[in-house]
């Protein structure tokens, strides 16, 4: 039978997926490849604006987020997968929707037409209702508690936006995986106070990977990138846990071919877990 | 109505900073002002040089030593900026818009 065509989508990685935490980008790019997704960065993208622009200088985070809608191709989706860069992208494209002067501006700036009709989606959309149908179960049983942080809570102007709480656990549960409900599940991971204020985020991360521990996780499964670093680097507890990002733990559920060398980029070694589940080798 | 009370606090914020109210932790303000810095320098943020300079910035060089160690030999930050090639584009942004804000 012949193999379909990859479906071709454009793709936003933004600061941190192309830095911090490329293991994320390496298996996202790699999921979807299994998914039959072509990603094509977007070419010459910039910083969206990041917490920081749009904390204390929202206009430029405005224009900066708008020049990366300006990059997009047309006629096909723009995927995004940190919560924080697909929040400032669709607030600018929101406001393009309703602000003549803004799209008059937008216009003069990037020298092209604005493209309402642009789509912007989050990896999450792409997996949509996606369960494991096989009999095989290749999570073996790892059992999680999933984080998804803060950034995903939508503010008031994007209310009618897709909600995924939910999803982490229903679909990683479908591949043999064991999601453990606790109480953290979007507390916040102390954001930029992890590096401007240490003392602020360290306490805030321990409590979460506390209550990690004591419900009986193994690990972490995080939908944010910069949630990741944070649990990594501000943990100071004796007992710690592996933290993933979601798209790893993906990559092992859907068999992708790689070697997975990303796993070892990580603060915390996951390999002695991931061999006692024998999710490698 | 739904109010949006992180805007509101965003609102309140910019404009406590035009007007120079003194502000309680200066440190915040110059991180952000860093990763501004960075985005202007080169369109993306460059980590290590954002904490580098944060830190010079707050006489406190040496208490994330080990861990920036320990990050650049898992490769998670980069010693070379990654800057994008039309970088006047986002320059002259800011420079429009602050000469706007005077």
């Amino acid at each position: 039978m012949k193999t379909p065509e990859p479906i071709d989508i454009s793709y936003f990685p933004g600061c941190s997926l192309a830095t911090t935490a490329r293991e994320s980008n390496q298996s996202l790019i790699e999921v979807c490849r299994s998914m039959g997704y072509r990603l094509a960065e977007l070419n010459d993208w910039n910083c969206c604006g990041s917490s920081s622009a749009h904390s204390i200088k929202s206009e430029i985070g405005f224009h900066l987020s708008s020049r990366n809608l300006s990059l997009a191709p047309k006629g096909i989706p723009l995927l995004v997968a940190c919560p924080s860069c697909i929040l400032h992208l669709k607030q600018a494209q929101n406001r393009l929707k309703t602000d003549e002067a803004a799209r008059a501006e937008y216009e003069y700036r990037w020298n092209r037409p604005v493209d309402l009709d642009l789509e912007i989606i989050h990896f999450f959309e792409l997996l949509g209702a996606k369960t494991n149908v096989l009999p095989e179960l290749p999570l073996n049983g790892l059992k999680f508690v999933p984080y998804y942080g803060c950034m995903l809570a939508r503010p008031p102007e994007l209310r009618h936006e897709k909600n995924y709480y939910g999803l982490l656990e229903k679909l990683l549960s479908s591949y043999g995986a064991s999601p453990i409900t606790w109480s953290y599940s979007s507390r916040c991971c102390g954001t930029f106070l992890s590096v401007a204020k240490p003392e602020v985020a360290e306490p805030m991360v321990n409590q979460i990977i506390k209550n990690a521990v004591d419900s009986g996780a193994e690990c972490i499964v995080t939908a944010c990138a910069m949630c990741h670093l944070n649990l990594e680097i501000r943990c100071t507890l004796k007992k710690k846990i592996p933290i993933f990002h979601f798209s790893e733990v993906l990559s092992l559920a859907f068999k992708t071919e790689t070697k997975k060398e990303w796993f070892s980029r990580h603060l915390v070694d996951p390999m002695p877990l991931l061999r006692s589940r024998m999710l490698v080798a | 109505m739904a109010i949006d009370i992180a805007a509101v606090m965003s609102a309140l914020r910019e404009m406590a900073i035009e007007e120079g109210v003194r502000i309680a932790e200066p440190g915040i303000l110059n991180f952000h002002q860093e990763v501004l810095n960075s985005i202007h320098r080169y369109g993306r943020t460059h980590k290590l040089e954002i904490m580098m300079r944060y830190k010079l910035q707050q006489h406190d060089l040496f208490s994330d030593i080990d861990l920036g160690l320990k990050m650049l030999a898992k490769r998670k930050l980069d010693l070379q900026p990654s800057k994008i090639l039309n970088i006047t584009q986002i320059q002259k942004l800011f420079s429009d818009l602050t000469r706007e804000q005077g």
